[in-house]
């Protein structure tokens, strides 16, 4: 029965649509749709962005870090509206969320674009572009929570690049998703100023931010970031209820520091909660950081390990398909509550989002 | 490969990929892939992935992606297995996905990688471009689509200018030669490594010998030349060294046609071939370059003439390995190159016999 299930769910066409595909969308230029968050600086036609604490100050023609917003005579333009370049129904675990809705599927966009410069991106042929420079799909709001619900998906992700840059687009499409009854979910690195971040919340459920590591010399070597803006858009999340869970991408050498790890942990039990799950995510070589090696399990464990000590309820371990650190635990009498293996759920006890045996409720969202 | 696998057998590599999107690079890398495998197997799948697995067969047989199927084998092997369960199987293999998969790269043009036509090694290039220096993408991609016609014009421009100029200053006819010969030499040189790693598979074995074995070739060219250079003879052997060269270029253009499916290129007299190979261009190179001196000498400053002839001869190297190994061999072809220099060292003997008349 369970295999069946599976199976069904899995021929749901994993996949949708890429450039050029006929499903949805037809091949399109990129939208352009006017920045909620920025000034115009003086009386020439400077603007500054007030969208990310990275504060770019744009004369004329310029673009901002993020290749994704451009002044135009005066004028700031998100240049992803509407038209994404990656638009895919995936598990809602692959996000990853593990408590939000499991065994659903996720219709996932994203346009191109990043404030980040994350030497270890999985998706810089995305993220490291303009929509310029991307194919793109026409995918208005209203069209895009159609298809979702068209397509049986319990929830959209805004996800693959950094949703900040498409944030207008995002905004909007939640807007109207919730009108459907279709859940928002994002994927994010968290550097976002409070004021557009809190607009947001409004209306998104559940969002995953990737704590890349817990240093500032961390976020500024490898991601040309900060940490301080991204801890407190986690803080912020929490307190407006949305569902919050934290990916750490955990790179050998570079911050998988057990002092800096445990503090970390400490930190996320204090300051946000005992029961954000907190995803510690295995390592591959990719885009500028080849040059090391594979996460070992060894060092994940040892980070889930430090996540139980500092208090944590929910501690996994990612992209290891089949280690047990992937299953969610009562954290009362450490029953098996739901059991995965990567992306799949192969068996699920939890019962109305509380634990079989002892009746302890397990946090997020576990029905609409 | 082909003729090491068995009917049944499976090749399997693995490509770059993306379960996101692919820009044209990544297409460009893994249609011509598909185009290589396409080529000479029956049958080829891709699992996509952040890494495509290629698997290529002859026959259909070889290749079974049914996950059900698989996880049952893997069962009556008794095999046990953390990773590869039924859903992981019905997740990587998932038909949807690997339609998208082909839709995604469908748009590429790509071509079939050849071994003396590399045009995979372009589309690498491109795609390592893109990730370390993505400002040069569109420098990339149009030397991918004009840049051969470009540089051919660019070529013939030059030889044009030399003609034309010929008479106007008599060190250019010399200069040319020896410009062009330090071009097609530096290619010459590294299309013989090139194919020494194709017929043998591990070049940086040998690479010390075989550029020392070119470098021994200049050396004993020079002390040959050396010897004309009292004789009467400077302008005669200049042009027999420019007529070997050009001849040399056609040999090797032969060679690679004939051998063009990389055969096997056997032990040691194979090697030997290869490294008597670079010696001959690296011979002539080196007979040339003290002749052409003394054809630039200037009567009053004797030597004056080392330093344009040098700085000639290394401009032409370094643009031949520039251009080289980025786009020529990958665009061109090994064979067609060769054309090519043989085609730029006649254009050498023409201008010097040209230019031999009028005095
Ligand atoms: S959102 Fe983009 S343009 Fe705006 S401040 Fe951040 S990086 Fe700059
Ligand atoms: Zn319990």
């Amino acid at each position: 029965m369970r295999r069946r299930d599976f199976l069904k769910v899995a021929a749901l066409t994993p996949f949708v649509l890429a450039a050029g595909t006929n499903v949805l969308g037809q091949e399109s230029r990129p939208a352009f749709h006017e920045a909620l968050y920025y000034r115009k600086k003086g009386s020439s036609k400077v603007v500054e962005c007030l969208l990310c604490p990275r504060s770019c100050t744009l004369p004329d023609g310029a673009t901002g870090f993020c290749r994704a917003r451009k002044n135009i005579s005066g004028r700031l333009y998100s240049l992803g509206y509407g038209s994404p370049c990656a638009a895919h129904i995936d598990p809602v675990e692959k996000k990853p969320f593990f408590h939000v809705l499991p065994r659903t599927y996720s219709f996932s966009v994203a346009s191109a674009g990043c404030n980040f410069r994350c030497r270890f991106c999985q998706n810089w042929q995305i993220s490291q572009v303009s929509p310029l420079e991307t194919t793109n799909v026409s995918l208005p709001p209203k069209d895009l929570a159609a298809a979702a619900a068209q397509k049986d998906c319990r929830s959209i992700a805004y996800t693959y690049t950094e949703p900040t840059n498409f944030y207008e687009y995002m905004l909007d499409t939640a807007k109207t998703a919730r009108g459907r009854g279709i859940l928002n979910v994002a994927h994010s690195n968290g550097y976002i100023n409070p004021e557009p971040l809190k607009a947001l919340c409004r209306y998104m459920d559940a969002v995953n931010i990737d704590l890349k590591g817990f240093s500032e010399d961390f976020y500024g070597k490898l991601c040309e970031g900060e940490l301080a803006p991204v801890l407190l858009t986690i803080k912020t999340l929490k307190r407006s209820g949305v569902w919050v869970e934290i990916t750490n991408l955990v790179i050998e050498g570079y911050n998988d520091d057990e002092k800096m790890v445990r503090e970390m942990c400490r930190w996320v039990a204090k300051e946000v909660g005992r029961d954000v799950p907190v995803h510690f995510s295995r390592f591959y070589p990719m885009y500028k950081l080849t040059g090391v090696s594979p996460t070992s399990v060894k060092t994940l464990e040892r980070a889930r390990d430090a996540g139980f000590e500092a208090g944590l309820q929910f501690a996994y371990i990612g992209n290891v398909p089949g280690h047990p650190g992937e299953n969610t635990y009562c954290p009362k009498c450490k029953t098996i509550l739901i059991q995965r293996s990567g992306y799949n759920v192969l068996n699920m006890t939890l019962k109305n989002g509380k634990c079989p045996s002892c009746g302890t409720k397990i946090g997020g969202i576990w029905a609409t | 490969m082909r003729r090491i696998l068995t009917d049944e057998g499976i090749l399997v590599f693995t490509v770059p990929g993306s379960l996101a999107y692919y820009d044209r690079e990544l297409k460009d890398i893994n249609m011509s892939a598909m185009a290589t495998a396409g080529k000479v197997f029956a049958h080829v799948a891709v699992v996509p992935g952040d890494e495509n697995i290629f698997l290529a067969s002859p026959s259909a047989k070889g290749i079974d992606l049914s996950p059900q199927r698989l996880e049952s084998r893997l069962r009556d092997l008794r095999l046990a297995t953390r990773l590869i369960s039924l859903p992981h199987l019905t997740y990587r293999l998932d038909r949807e996905r690997m339609e998208w998969f082909r839709r995604a790269v469908e748009p590429s043009r790509a071509e079939v990688n050849r071994d003396l036509a590399p045009k995979g090694l372009y589309y690498t290039l491109a795609y390592v471009n893109a990730l370390h220096t993505p400002s040069m993408k569109g420098l990339f991609a149009a030397a991918g689509r004009r840049g051969i016609p470009v540089f051919l014009a660019a070529l013939g421009l030059f030889a044009a200018g030399a003609f034309l100029l010929r008479n106007k200053h008599r060190r250019i006819p010399a200069l040319f030669v020896i410009s062009t010969t330090g071009f097609v030499v530096m290619l010459l040189e590294l299309s013989l490594i090139f194919v020494f790693q194709v017929a043998y598979g591990y070049v940086f074995h040998e690479i010390g010998i075989l550029i020392t074995m070119l470098m021994a070739g200049m050396a004993a060219g020079s002390m040959a030349a050396a010897r004309r250079v009292t004789t009467p003879g400077v302008s005669k052997a200049f042009m027999a060294t420019e007529a070997s060269l050009a001849s040399f270029c056609l040999l090797l253009l032969i060679l690679f046609t004939l051998t063009g499916h990389g055969a096997g290129a056997g032990g040691l007299p194979g090697r030997l071939l290869f490294f008597a190979l670079l010696f001959v261009p690296g011979f002539f190179a080196g007979m040339e370059f003290p002749l052409a001196v003394e054809l630039c000498q200037d009567k009053e400053r004797a030597g004056g003439s080392v330093g344009p002839v040098y700085a000639g001869d290394l401009a032409g190297g370094f643009i031949g390995g520039m251009l080289g190994g980025f786009f020529l061999f990958p665009l061109m072809g090994l064979a067609m190159s060769c054309l090519l220099f043989g085609a730029l060292k006649a254009a050498g003997l023409f201008l010097l016999l040209l230019s031999g008349k009028r005095k």
